[in-house]
């Protein structure tokens, strides 16, 4: 196999700034298919290729799925790795905003059940995204939405030991992971992609906090305080006991997400904004819910 | 140090060993740059030497040796040597490192340990990456494979030294891979049972 060149490549257009560098939109000329290039620069010496990139490359020769953005190649050229991905024109956060009338109610449920089609098959695959947020779902025209930045993602399928407790962007961090909980899995994911739910309805992050503690205390303030009873084991939690918080009794999904009204979708919520981690639904459980029944699927 | 890790790194070493003596006559390949002039420290030491500084988690030195073993499967060109073990290992564990613990040190360090310069240590990374294809997923069974394989392992001499052609005289590198593999077989086809088969 001849390697891949940047060469191959036409007609970029910058059309944003990754983490690594910068992302451009390009033709292949080959084919003529519209790409999204991401380069990756390796000017720092002391790190090499930065993980993310490892584990963003790696992960995606692995995950193959309609709901996962593909990546075509991996490129190598003079002090940099170019990641040639499908292109998507938009993603879920500046859809959101861009939308000045509610988001119709087909179109959330169709969103939602692709987002949770693409992360039952990375926790098939025992891989964990956590990093699930409006900005990383990529969606096109067709109204296909497909999972990327997988950054910050890892597989779980053998045991290590050494977790992080900073994954997830705070908005979407779940309560248990931000009480410390190390021994999180695929429940992390479920509550991000709960967040998100509820967002796509009001059209605004549901929790934004501004350190650990304050995200804690908007969740508390609106789920309610767990109980012990509820949760047994979040006393074992540090933060439970370090940042000791009051008894909030909370506000009902009805109150937080008015513009919702279906049941249903108020029933399955309710089961992915789970504070106790053992308590959330999976994404396989959550496709099966009644409020997907008259969706094509 | 407990025992299993004592295990672990003995039979490392032995492994590498064996693997590199299959390789006995082969010289140093001059266009691989993990192939550098014979480092003066032995297998064994530089596995001790990676094993006591390296502060990653131990699962990282089995999913290297699996690392290792995909890359002369994918290559057929690559065969492990006296010349090019110790720049191989030390790649291959940092790769593990970066892949699978959320806390890991950079290259730098890694350089340091691993007695090699940075600016090469990042070259060797992304021939490393390339080479095997980005492919750095280990599944649960794979790594369990390996796991037992390596504390299975015993370290006898089985390999005849006549039958192994150099690269020179006879251009036959095919035997080399053929025993090469063997040995990697081996490693996946251990029965051997082992109690406490989970690195904590």
């Amino acid at each position: 196999m001849i390697p891949a060149k940047v060469d191959d490549y036409t007609d970029l257009q910058k059309i944003g700034e990754g983490t690594y560098g910068v992302v451009y939109k390009a033709t292949k000329i080959s084919t003529g298919e519209t790409v999204a290039l991401k380069d990756i620069r390796l000017e720092s010496e002391d790190e090499g290729v930065p993980s993310t990139a490892i584990r963003e490359i790696s992960l995606l020769k692995d995950l193959k799925h309609p709901n996962i953005v593909r990546l075509h190649d991996v490129i190598n050229s003079d002090r940099k790795l170019t990641l040639v991905f499908e292109y998507l024109k938009q993603d879920l956060k500046k859809y959101i905003d861009s939308c000045k009338d509610p988001i119709p109610t087909r179109q959330i449920k169709s969103f939602l059940y692709q987002m949770l089609r693409g992360v039952a098959y990375c926790h098939e695959h025992k891989v964990l995204h956590r990093d699930m947020k409006p900005q990383n779902l990529l969606i096109n025209k067709k109204g296909e939405l497909k999972l990327a930045d997988f950054g910050l993602a890892r597989t779980f399928g053998i045991p290590v030991s050494s977790i992080s407790k900073e994954v997830v962007t705070l908005w979407y961090r779940p309560p248990d992971v931000l009480l410390g909980n190390l021994k999180y899995g695929t429940s992390i994911d479920i509550w991000s992609t709960g967040c998100i739910f509820a967002e796509m309805y009001i059209k605004k992050p549901l929790f934004r906090g501004k350190s650990p503690k304050n995200q804690l205390k908007k969740i508390f303030k609106k789920m309610g305080t767990p109980s012990k009873e509820a949760w047994p084991s979040v006393v074992k939690l540090p933060g439970w006991s370090e940042y000791n918080f009051q008894e909030y009794p909370g506000k009902t999904l009805q109150e937080l997400v008015p513009t919702m009204e279906d049941p249903e979708g108020f029933d399955l919520l309710s089961r992915m904004l789970q504070c106790n981690p053992a308590k959330r639904c999976s994404a396989k459980e959550a496709m099966k819910h009644s409020f997907f029944n008259d969706i094509k699927k | 140090m407990d025992h299993l890790l004592i295990k672990l790194s003995t039979n490392i070493s032995n492994l590498l060993s064996q693997l590199v003596n299959l390789c006995e006559d082969e010289e140093k390949d001059t266009n691989n740059i993990f192939s550098v002039d014979l480092p003066s420290i032995s297998i064994h030491d530089y596995v001790q030497r990676l094993v006591d500084n390296l502060r990653c988690s131990q699962q990282c030195f089995v999913v290297a040796i699996a690392y290792i073993l995909r890359i002369i499967k994918q290559n057929s060109n690559i065969f492990l040597t006296k010349y090019n073990i110790h720049r191989f290992l030390v790649t291959a564990v940092m790769s593990a490192a970066k892949f699978f613990d959320d806390q890991f040190y950079n290259n730098k360090f890694y350089a340091t340990v691993g007695g090699i310069p940075l600016e090469e240590m990042n070259k060797l990374e992304l021939e490393f990456l390339f080479l095997i294809d980005f492919q750095l997923v280990i599944s649960r069974e794979e790594f369990t494979k390996i796991f037992r394989g390596i504390l299975a392992f015993e370290n006898k001499q089985t390999t005849p030294k006549q039958p192994f052609p150099s690269r020179k005289r006879k251009n036959e590198n095919i035997d080399v891979v053929v025993h090469q593999k063997n040995i990697q077989e081996n490693i996946y086809s251990s029965h051997f049972q082992t109690k406490q088969i989970c690195l904590k």
